[in-house]
């Protein structure tokens, strides 16, 4: 009964901890999202008429096109949030302008986590700007200071560090309002005669459930609605890492359901063991059971109903042991990971109950008829 | 006593053969003919590996012949299912064994009411016949001990209890006394005789000792599988 009772509590705290760290993880996950950016590559009608300066992005000078494919975009199927992006570039020097208040901006761009130094939200004011770290770095700029750059002087507000998962969009030295950003770009092509319009990229945050054919499937949808606004074909730079990572992270359970399935296999194999050499150490006392007239029907239902009742109060046992082990393991602190919220799922319950009985019929059939078909003189004669 | 016409148990040129892998098979019973009446009291007498224990397993139903035939109340016993047979020694026959053959988990009462629990009976009433009986032993007060508790005497007071459960009309008593020292095992057999009388049940002993020639009604003598002679009471 013993292994029963481990396996199924093994079953129960090993699930569970993994779900747990699943939910935890799968809220970090969330957070990155899937998320990507479209915009139009570098074709031979470039807009900028000198290669050092215009629309600017992942390392080629780029189409712009209008503003209002955002808000179509926004509008399609999958589409959590939508953003517009302009990423200018002057010498060596990249300036982006963003709605910083927007989900998909913080998703593919910079967010407020990402501060490192300074104040995110003033952002908004006019000449206020944040400055990449590495920027910061190297130009030796402060939170504070003021720098001139693209015709214009710049407070800098805030330090930021863009993330992994930011860098879709590329990473600009500077951020700054959309409209700023655009103020600059139409500076640049009046004066060195390129015709720009709103912006060059769309940041698009998509919904968090689907899989890779759904992401595949809003990736077309919001090309097409690009290529229809901007008469040329766009491209995607995708980051899917929070598809690709909770994929990952359901591994942990699948392999906490293996890993279970595995010693419950190991439980049901040991218990028939167990139930095979009772029945021999038994062997002198089903003899004497059989003298007093137990028939062979008598002495498999005994066999294999004590093997059931093992079965179901292991698994009865297990559980409430499981069930106490898995809500004390966050209060003991046995565990890495903060917010982690241990719930067993009925199904982990259920499960191991129908193991360990499902376990206690296996065990006892083979023993109980071996049992039954002991030659009462025979048995008689076992010390 | 009384002894009835009609044979309780009937043996017809009983054979039994133990058959045994890389090893000679051993003929323990060689042609035994023997009648038995309802009430009578035997003995089997012979050394051991005579044959005395394979006779008492044959005409209990523990054991099936190699060749030959059991009859016990007019039915050849192989011709019984395992299932009938064993329903056979529950209603009929009642075994006592040298080393008392109790459950050694279960205390004095429950292993009598073990003799009962393919009865129609009530718990309760299963309980009351069990205790009826461990007192005719006068061992009420040993009700919840475990065999191991209680004195080889005690122990084969409680398994003559349990042979008794179900009224039978045979007890077979393999060496019952055999574990025991003279006075309890006088004891013992005054009880078996004692039953014999009062209840007219036939009791088949088997042992290797000559039993007192007044105390069984005949005694057979066993030898190499073949009952060699046999004695009446009084001769």
């Amino acid at each position: 009964m013993l292994g029963y009772v481990i396996a199924v509590a093994f079953l129960i705290i090993t699930v569970s901890l993994a779900q747990g760290y699943n939910i935890v993880a799968a809220g970090a996950l969330n957070r990155i999202g899937t998320h990507f950016v479209v915009y139009i590559p570098a074709s031979k009608t470039c807009p900028c008429q000198f290669g050092e300066i215009g629309p600017f992005f992942k390392d080629t000078y780029t189409p712009t096109f209008n503003l209002d494919v955002v808000e179509t975009i926004k509008a399609l199927p999958g589409v959590a949030d939508a953003s517009p992006c302009l990423m200018f570039r002057f010498e060596n020097l990249t300036i982006c302008g963003v709605n910083f208040d927007s989900l998909a901006t913080e998703k593919n761009v910079v967010s407020r986590d990402m501060l490192v130094k300074g104040n995110y939200s003033m952002v908004y004011d006019l000449g206020a700007i944040l400055i990449d770290l590495v920027f910061a770095d190297l130009a030796k700029l402060d939170v504070g200071d003021t720098m001139a750059a693209f015709n214009h002087n710049f407070t800098v507000v805030g330090i930021v560090n863009p993330s992994l998962y930011s860098r879709p969009a590329g990473i600009a030295n500077m951020y700054a309002p959309l409209n700023v950003v655009q103020e600059i770009t139409k500076f640049y092509g009046d004066l060195y005669n390129f015709a720009v319009r709103d912006i060059n990229v769309v940041l698009v945050e998509i919904s968090p459930t689907g899989d890779s054919a759904y992401i595949s499937a809003v990736e077309q949808s919001v090309l097409g609605t690009l290529e229809s606004y901007a008469g040329q074909s766009g491209a995607v730079v995708g980051y899917q890492c929070g598809v690709a990572a909770r994929r990952v992270i359901s591994v942990t359970e699948d392999s906490a359901w293996a890993i279970s399935v595995v010693l419950i296999v190991c439980v049901l194999l040991f218990a028939l063991k167990s139930q095979f050499s009772s029945v021999l150490e038994r062997t002198k006392e089903i003899g004497i059971l059989k003298a007093i007239g137990w028939t062979d029907s008598d002495i498999m239902k005994q066999i294999f109903f004590e093997s059931l009742l093992q079965g179901l109060m292991g698994g009865i046992v297990g559980i409430g042991l499981g069930l106490i082990i898995t809500l004390l393991i966050p209060q003991l602190g046995l565990v890495s990971a903060q917010n982690l919220m241990l719930t067993v799922s009925p199904l982990v319950v259920i499960i191991g109950l129908i193991s360990s009985l499902s376990g206690g019929i296996f065990a006892g059939i083979l023993p109980a008829w071996r049992a039954a078909k002991l030659h009462p003189a025979e048995a008689l004669r076992h010390f | 006593m009384e002894i009835e016409d009609i044979p309780l148990i009937e043996t017809k040129d009983l054979v039994k053969v133990f058959f045994r892998k890389g090893a000679p098979s051993i003929k323990a019973l060689d042609g035994v003919n023997l009648k038995i009446f309802g009430g009578e009291s035997l003995a089997i007498v012979g050394r051991s590996g005579s044959g005395k224990t394979t006779l008492l397993n044959l005409l209990g139903g523990l054991d099936r012949p190699t060749s030959g035939r059991v009859i016990f109340e007019g039915r050849n016993i192989d011709d019984l299912s395992d299932r009938d047979l064993a329903v056979q020694r529950r209603k009929k026959v009642g075994f006592i064994f040298q080393t008392f053959n109790l459950l050694p988990a279960l205390t004095a009462l429950e292993n009598i009411e073990v003799a009962f629990i393919h009865s129609q009976m009530t718990t309760r009433k299963i309980t009351e016949k069990a205790s009826t009986l461990l007192d005719s032993f006068k061992l009420s007060d040993k009700s919840s001990q475990l065999p191991l508790e209680l004195s080889v005497g005690q122990q084969q007071k409680v398994a003559i209890a349990r042979a008794l459960a179900n009224n039978p009309v045979l007890i077979l008593a393999d060496e019952p006394t055999g574990e025991m020292d003279p006075i309890t095992g006088r004891e013992i057999m005054a009880k078996l005789f004692e039953l014999n009388e009062r209840l007219k049940v036939t009791i088949i002993i088997a042992s290797h000792r000559t039993l007192p020639h007044d105390q069984v009604d005949r005694t057979l003598f066993i030898k190499n599988g073949k009952i060699v002679s046999q004695k009446e009471a009084g001769y």
